[in-house]
């Protein structure tokens, strides 16, 4: 195989193993500077709704919600598959910020929060991302796996290969 | 008994990068009725990009006058492949009539650019096999911003995997 191919290989590997936290970095780091979405009024204990209010105020706040839905599309899962998800994975709840898991009805109330407009703008702040250095995950993950399997030598081991 | 069908069909424009590195960005899309024809939604989409435009590809689908007249007004140069019995009459538009003559005169340098297109039809099969090949949502607004969500998730995933390739992530 050639070096490049190699490389590139080596690359998406590493993305398709840490494939939910990279969507949610890249998610945070874009959100970051995106304004609030119209219309989004944040209750967090929300009852059933009063009779002259408009709309029903959501439950938690816009960013982890955009995170979650922007993860749900680019994993390709629907409302149930995000809900069980995120129902069962804690770190990834609170590396998103949620408190607790949302369900599918609120998860589609509040895709319906975002509008288009919105979405270009996301966008846009993702394709100008393109062209600007990010901070590096790559340490984070070497340190990672490095706790769970000790000093195994399994990059060692590709790094051998690579050499050669 | 009057019966419908449930299950309908969108058509999505997509103006993305087709050469280069990023390859495969989408910076903009819309989403249509089915028989909604191409040619109009040529504008729209190079509206909401911001950047100057370069080489601009697209099925013949796309290609009218107006259309080549907007991209030459643009900066960019339209490369669109010819339609049946078409003709080089400029009819107020000489971009249109510069287009037909360089695709006659010299078709090899025009498909040296041309076959570049054949990128998005990757970017359409990416979006099929990551995202899903249909929409859930059943509403025309709530398909749209469905669709909208799909691509900036597509450009998530391509941001991520060119920042792996490059070692920034």
């Amino acid at each position: 195989m050639p070096e490049d191919r190699r490389a590139a290989y080596r690359a998406y590997e590493l993305v398709r193993r840490h494939e939910l936290e990279i969507v949610v970095r890249l998610l945070e780091e874009t959100l970051s500077d995106m304004p609030k979405p119209r219309g989004w009024s944040h209750q967090p204990q929300v009852g059933r709704p009063g009779p002259h209010r408009r709309g029903r105020p959501e439950r938690f706040r816009w960013e982890p919600m955009a995170k979650a839905l922007g993860l749900m599309h680019a994993m390709g899962w629907d409302y149930r598959q995000a809900e069980g998800t995120l129902w069962v994975a804690s770190d990834l709840r609170r590396q998103m910020g949620l408190e607790e898991a949302p369900s599918r009805m609120t998860l589609w109330r509040a895709e319906r929060r975002f509008s288009e407009e919105w979405l270009r703008e996301l966008n846009e702040k993702v394709v100008a991302a393109f062209k600007k250095n990010a901070p590096t995950l790559a340490e984070e993950f070497e340190r990672l796996a490095r706790t769970r399997r000790g000093s195994g030598s399994t990059r060692a081991g590709s790094g051998g290969r690579s050499a050669t | 008994m009057r019966t419908f069908s449930v299950r309908q069909f969108r058509k999505l424009h997509v103006a993305a990068e087709c050469r280069g590195e990023d390859r495969g960005i989408i910076y903009a899309w819309a989403l249509t009725p089915p028989h909604a024809a191409d040619s109009p939604m040529l504008p729209t989409l190079l509206d909401r990009v911001e950047a100057p435009l370069g080489a601009v590809l697209g099925d013949a689908a796309y290609s009218s006058r107006r259309n080549v007249t907007y991209v030459a007004e643009r900066g960019g140069e339209a490369y669109f492949p010819p339609k049946f019995r078409w003709t080089a009459r400029a009819n107020g538009h000489p971009a249109w009539r510069r287009m037909v003559l360089r695709y006659r005169h010299h078709p090899q340098v025009f498909h040296e650019t041309y076959r570049f297109r054949a990128n998005v039809e990757g970017a359409f099969s990416a979006i099929k096999r990551h995202q899903g090949p249909f929409l859930q949502a059943r509403s025309a607004v709530m398909q749209r911003r469905e669709a909208g969500w799909r691509m900036v998730a597509r450009n998530l995933d391509l941001l991520g995997r060119s920042r792996a390739r490059k070692g920034t992530l």
